[in-house]
C-alpha cells in the first residue's frame, strides 16, 4: 500500500488577507483529514507484547497504585513477588528484590528509572535513596517492575531487578488540582498539580508537594530500646513539558527537586543527653534533576532518542565530633552526568532490534567519607544491543548483550537470551538464561573515612571484584480473556559470585571494608495471578517462595579463619551472623493480595492484605514474620464543575507489627484526604 | 510526488488542448492551494476525466498564484478544491458550484453564507455507517464503541446512533464544547467502551487533541479507530478516508454522467471511494488480531452494496 505523506500546510491567513473575509473556525476543518499528526506511536513507545517479553513483567498503573493506600512509593512494590521493603523509621526505607542487602546499603542490586533516569547515586553507595523519590505518586503513569536480570537493557544495577516508573505525560494534566491529607502519626500531607498547553505545540505538568509524619513512636518500645527519635518531611517541585516541533520531532524538559529532613543520631534514652559521637540531629538530603531528551521518529518502523541528564545529590547530617571536629558522616555531594542514545527499529516484520550507547560520568564529594581525597570521579562507556525475533507463530526468541568500560571497575560482558513458546495464542512458556554483573559502589573503593583521630572508621577496598550472576529462569504466561484472567509464573535459579557486605574488619582494630564473602544460590518461584471476575471487581495475587543458601568465597575463608584476626572470625556466632544475613535477606515466603471494588455511587474501595515470614535486613537485628492490611474507601465527587475525591486509607489495620527489626513498631496508621480539580 | 513550477504549467497546457467539442460542457478547477492535496486531485482527475468526451476541463489557477476570473465566468460548472476556493468563487461568480475537499461542517457554513447559491459538494466526511463497518471489519467483538462529539461532528450524532442500532456496535457517545472537558470526557467514555471513535472536529482531533485521545486510549488499551491517514500513522489502529485520488474519481465518475449542459448537481454526499489504513504495531501491542487492508477493504464493500 502507498505509504505517501500529503503535506497540506495552512496558508488560511493569507487566503483570508487576499479574500478579505474573517477567519472562520469552521475553514480549519479540512486540515483534518490532511495534517500530519504527531507521532505517538512510534516503535520504542508502544510496550512490547508480554508473551514476547525476555522476561517476568509486573505492571503496576495508576489505579493499582490509588488502591494500594500506598503514602510513599516503596509501598507500592509491596505487591510485586519477591519484592520486600519496610516502613522507614530512622531507618531510610529500602525495596529489595530476592533479598541480597547489607547493612546500610541503599538497594543497589535493582535499577530504578524514572522516564529513563536512574535513581541511583554515587553518593548512595551506587544506589538509590527511597525517602528521595523525584516524583509525587498521582504523576505516574505506570510502573513496570523486571522481575529477573537485565542489565544488557538497564545497565549494571539491573542486577537483579529493574523499577521502570513512566510518569503522566504532560498532555494528560490539565486544570489545577488541589489536595490535602491529615491522620494520626502526624500525617500532613498538602499537594499542588497543574497541567496546560504551551503555545500551540507544547504541554507541561507541574508538582508541588510537602508530606511529613512523625514517623514511628518510639515510646511503643521498651525504654532501653528508646534512643532513637524520628520526624521526616519531604518536599517535592517537578516539571515536565514536551514540545512537538513537528509530527516528528519532540523535545521533553523534565527538571525538579526532592528534599528531605529527618531525625538521625543517638540519645540516652534515660537521660536524653545526645550521644556525642553520633547526636540525636536533624539531616537534610534532597536530589536536583534536569533531564533533555528528544525524540525522532524516522520511520513508522524506527526511531531515535537522544537523552542528557544531569542530577545532584547532597547530604548534610553534620556534627561537632568531639575529637574530629566538624564531621558529616554519610554526607556529601554526588552528580552524574549521562548521555544515552537509543535506536529501535524493526528490521524485518519478525524482528525487533534496540541497541544503544551511553556515557556517563559520576563525581563524588564528600571531606568526612573521603578524608584527604576529596572528589573521585568514575566514567562509564555502555554499549548495547536487544534483538527480538519471531521466526515462527508459536516462538519468540530474545537475545542481548552489553558491554560495559567502568574507570573503577573495569570491562564487563553480559548476554542474555531467552525463548519463548506460545503453545497457544494464551499460554506461553519461556526460557531464559542470563549473565550480569553488579559493579560496586564508588565508595565501597575509595571510602577513607575516620572514627578517631587515631582510627580510621571505613576504608575502601581496590580490590573488590564485581558481583556476578548467573541466572536461570523456567517461566509460564497465561492470558485468558474470555476468562478475564491472567497468570504469570516464574521459576528461578539464580548463583551470585562475590556476593559483598559491608563493617568487615580484616584485622582486629582495622577499619570496616567491604568484602566478597559469599557465593549465593537462589531458587524459587514466583507467581502473580490477575483476575476480573465482574466488571467492578479485580483481584490480583502475588506470591514469592525464595530459598538463598550462601557459601564462603576465597575471600570468605580467609576471612572466616581465626588466623587473620577479622571481625568475621573473631567468634564462630560472628561468621553464622553474616552467613544469616545473606540467607534471611528475603524472606521465605510472602504473599500479597489486591481486592478492588466499585461500589454503587462510584465509590471505590481496595483491601491489601501481606503476608511475610521472618526476614532480617541487617547483620544484627532480626524480624519476625508478620501480616500487614492496608485498605481504602474514595468517593468520587462533582460538584458543580468541579470534580474531587475524598478517602480514607489505613495502613497496617491490624495494629503493631515489626518490619526492619525487632525495636522499630509499625503502628496503625490512618488518615482522611481530599482532592478537589479546577 | 512533487509539485514544481514546470510540471503545474505541463499540468495546466494539458488542460487547455482538453478542449475540442463544441458544446462539450466547461468545467473550471479552482484550487485553494497550488501545492498538495489539491494538485494531487487535480493530477488524477485530469487522468481521470481529462479526456472523456463531451467535457471540457480547464484549470482556472488557485488562491495562491492568482484565478483566472474569465475562465470562471463562462464555465458551465466550477469545481473549487477546498472551502476558501468555493468561498472566493462563491463570492465573484453565480454559476453551479461543486466543491470537495472540504469537510461537511465547511460546506454547512458555506451554504449558510450563500443561500441562493447553486452549490453542491462531495464532502472529505465518511458516512456514519462506514465509520462502523471498519469497526465491525476490524474489531468485530468490540459491541461498544466510544464517540467524542464536537460543535462540528454533534450532527452525526443521530446517524451514529441508527447505523449502529442495525448492525452494532453500540454508541457511548459525550458532547464536548471547550477544549478543557476533553480529557474528562475522554476519560469516561473509554471507561465504558471497547474502542474510540476519533471524528474530524478540530476541538476532540487537533494535533493536540489527538496526541491526548491517543496517550489515554493507551492508558486504557483501547483501540481508536479514526478519519485520516495521519492519525493511523500518529498511533490510531484503523481509519476509513478519502484520498485526493479517490475524490477525484468520485468526481470524474459522476462528470461522466452529465448528459450536457446545464449540470444537474448532486445532493451533497460522502465520498464513494475510500481506502482503509491499519497500524500493524499498534495491533501488534494492543495485542490484536487484525485482518489485512484488503480484507477490511472488501469487507467495508460488501456491506455497502444494496
Amino acid at each position: 500500500m502507498d505509504r505517501r505523506r500529503t503535506h497540506f500546510r495552512s496558508r488560511h491567513c493569507a487566503l483570508f488577507a487576499l479574500l478579505g473575509a474573517a477567519p472562520l473556525p469552521a475553514l480549519a476543518s479540512t486540515d483534518l483529514f490532511f495534517s500530519d499528526l504527531p507521532i505517538v506511536a512510534s516503535v520504542s513507545r508502544l510496550p512490547q507484547r508480554q508473551a514476547d517479553a525476555p522476561g517476568s513483567v509486573t505492571v503496576i498503573g495508576r489505579n493499582t497504585i490509588r488502591a494500594s493506600g500506598a503514602r510513599s512509593l516503596n509501598d507500592v512494590l509491596r505487591l510485586v513477588p519477591g519484592f520486600q521493603t519496610f516502613a522507614p523509621s530512622d531507618k531510610p526505607a529500602r525495596v529489595n528484590y530476592h533479598g541480597v542487602t547489607d547493612d546500610n546499603d541503599y538497594s543497589p542490586r535493582v535499577q530504578v528509572l524514572v522516564d529513563g533516569r536512574s535513581l541511583h547515586s554515587p553518593l548512595f553507595r551506587g544506589g538509590m535513596n527511597w525517602e528521595l523519590v523525584p516524583v509525587a505518586l498521582e504523576d505516574i503513569e505506570r510502573i513496570e517492575v523486571v522481575r529477573g536480570s537485565n542489565t544488557t537493557s538497564y545497565g549494571t544495577n539491573a542486577f537483579l531487578g529493574v523499577i521502570n516508573i513512566v510518569t503522566v505525560d504532560p498532555a494528560l494534566v490539565r486544570g489545577v488540582s488541589l489536595s490535602a491529607s491529615n491522620g494520626n502519626q502526624g500525617v500532613r500531607d498538602y499537594s499542588v498539580r497543574t497541567g496546560a498547553r504551551l503555545g500551540e505545540a507544547g504541554s507541561f505538568r507541574l508538582t508541588m508537594q510537602e508530606r511529613s509524619d512523625d514517623g514511628l513512636d518510639h515510646r511503643a518500645v521498651a525504654l532501653d530500646d528508646q534512643d532513637w527519635r524520628t520526624r521526616n518531611r519531604t518536599r517535592l517541585l517537578d516539571v515536565a513539558a514536551h514540545f512537538q516541533a513537528d509530527s516528528r520531532n519532540q523535545l521533553e524538559l523534565q527538571f525538579g527537586r526532592v528534599e528531605n529532613r529527618y531525625l538521625t543520631g543517638r540519645l540516652d534514652p534515660y537521660s536524653l543527653v545526645a550521644k556525642a559521637t553520633d547526636p540525636l540531629r536533624t539531616a537534610d538530603q534532597s536530589s536536583n534533576w534536569l533531564q533533555l531528551k528528544w525524540l525522532h521518529t524516522l520511520s513508522e518502523d524506527a526511531d531515535l532518542s537522544l537523552r542528557y541528564t544531569h542530577s545532584e545529590d547532597r547530604l548534610d547530617n553534620s556534627f561537632d565530633h568531639p575529637t574530629l571536629g566538624r564531621v558529616n558522616p554519610t554526607g556529601g555531594r554526588g552528580t552524574r552526568n549521562e548521555l544515552e542514545a537509543l535506536h529501535t527499529f524493526l528490521p524485518s516484520e519478525r524482528t525487533r532490534m534496540v541497541w544503544g550507547a551511553s556515557l556517563r560520568h559520576d563525581v563524588l564529594r564528600s571531606p568526612t567519607m573521603l578524608e584527604g581525597i576529596d572528589k573521585v570521579s568514575r566514567d562509564i562507556g555502555r554499549i548495547f544491543a536487544n534483538g527480538e525475533w519471531k521466526p515462527l507463530e508459536w516462538f519468540t526468541g530474545n537475545l542481548g548483550l552489553s558491554y560495559e568500560y567502568d574507570s573503577l571497575a573495569g570491562r564487563h560482558l553480559a548476554p542474555r537470551a531467552s525463548g519463548a513458546f506460545h503453545l497457544t495464542p494464551d499460554n506461553t512458556v519461556r526460557i531464559g538464561y542470563a549473565r550480569a554483573w553488579r559493579t560496586p559502589g564508588t565508595l565501597d573503593y575509595t571510602a577513607n573515612q575516620r572514627r578517631s583521630p587515631t582510627r580510621m572508621e571505613w576504608v575502601g577496598n581496590r580490590d573488590l571484584p564485581a558481583e556476578a550472576l548467573e541466572s536461570w529462569e523456567l517461566g509460564y504466561l497465561g492470558d485468558w480473556k474470555d476468562w478475564r484472567m491472567s497468570l504469570d509464573v516464574r521459576h528461578f535459579r539464580e548463583r551470585i559470585a562475590d556476593r559483598q557486605i559491608h563493617r568487615i574488619r580484616t584485622t582486629g582494630s582495622g577499619p570496616d571494608t567491604v568484602q566478597p564473602v559469599h557465593d549465593l544460590r537462589i531458587r524459587g518461584h514466583e507467581f502473580q495471578w490477575k483476575w476480573q471476575p465482574f466488571d467492578a471487581t479485580r483481584l490480583a495475587v502475588g506470591h514469592a517462595n525464595i530459598r538463598i543458601d550462601a557459601a564462603l568465597t576465597a575471600v570468605g575463608r580467609a576471612l572466616a579463619d581465626p588466623a587473620s584476626g577479622s571481625n568475621f572470625s573473631s567468634d564462630p556466632t560472628k561468621v553464622q551472623l553474616y552467613q544469616d544475613l545473606s540467607e534471611l535477606s528475603a524472606p521465605r515466603r510472602s504473599t500479597s493480595l489486591l481486592w478492588m471494588q466499585t461500589l454503587p455511587l462510584g465509590v471505590e474501595l481496595s483491601v491489601a492484605r501481606y503476608w511475610v515470614r521472618e526476614i532480617k535486613w541487617t547483620r544484627n537485628t532480626d524480624t519476625d514474620k508478620y501480616n500487614r492490611t492496608d485498605l481504602r474507601i474514595g468517593y468520587p465527587f462533582s460538584l458543580g464543575a468541579q470534580r474531587g475525591e475524598l478517602a480514607y486509607t489505613v495502613q497496617s489495620y491490624d495494629g503493631a507489627h515489626v518490619e526492619e527489626r525487632m525495636q522499630r513498631i509499625v503502628e496503625r496508621r490512618h488518615w482522611v484526604s481530599l482532592r478537589v480539580d479546577f | 510526488m512533487r509539485f514544481t513550477l514546470p510540471r503545474i504549467i505541463t499540468l495546466l497546457a494539458a488542460f487547455a488542448l482538453c478542449a475540442p467539442a463544441a458544446h462539450a460542457l466547461e468545467v473550471a478547477l479552482v484550487l485553494s492551494q497550488k501545492g498538495g492535496a489539491h494538485a494531487q486531485f487535480a493530477e488524477a482527475l485530469n487522468a481521470t476525466a481529462g479526456g472523456s468526451a463531451g467535457l471540457r476541463l480547464v484549470n482556472a489557477g488557485n488562491l495562491e498564484d492568482g484565478v483566472d476570473e474569465g475562465l470562471l465566468q463562462r464555465a458551465d460548472l466550477i469545481l473549487a478544491a477546498g472551502a476558501p476556493a468555493a468561498e472566493a468563487v462563491l463570492r465573484a461568480h453565480a454559476r453551479p458550484t461543486l466543491a470537495v475537499l472540504l469537510a461537511h461542517s465547511q460546506f454547512h457554513s458555506l451554504r449558510d453564507r450563500h443561500p441562493g447559491a447553486t452549490l453542491s459538494a462531495i464532502v472529505l466526511d465518511q458516512p456514519p455507517a462506514r465509520h462502523l463497518a471498519l469497526v465491525r471489519a476490524v474489531l468485530p467483538t468490540a459491541g461498544r464503541l466510544g464517540v467524542l462529539l464536537g460543535p462540528d461532528t454533534a450532527a452525526l450524532e443521530s446517524g451514529l446512533a441508527a447505523a449502529g442500532a442495525v448492525g452494532g456496535p453500540g454508541l457511548v457517545s459525550r458532547q464536548v464544547s471547550t477544549a478543557a472537558e476533553l480529557l474528562p470526557a475522554l476519560e469516561r467514555v473509554l471507561e465504558s467502551s471497547d474502542a474510540l471513535l476519533a471524528l474530524p472536529d478540530p476541538l476532540v482531533s487537533g494535533p493536540a487533541a489527538a496526541r491526548a485521545i491517543l496517550l489515554t486510549s493507551y492508558r486504557y488499551r483501547r483501540p481508536v479507530f479514526a478519519f485520516s491517514r495521519a492519525y493511523v500513522d500518529a498511533g490510531a489502529l484503523a481509519a476509513v478516508f478519502s484520498n485526493p485520488g479517490d475524490i477525484a474519481r468520485d468526481v470524474g465518475d459522476w462528470l461522466r454522467q452529465q448528459p450536457g449542459t446545464p449540470p444537474r448537481l448532486p445532493a451533497a454526499r460522502s465520498p464513494r471511494h475510500f481506502d482503509v489504513a491499519i497500524n500493524r504495531q499498534v495491533a501488534r501491542a494492543l495485542n490484536l488480531d487484525v485482518p489485512d487492508e484488503a480484507t477490511v477493504l472488501a469487507r467495508i464493500r460488501a456491506q455497502e452494496q444494496p
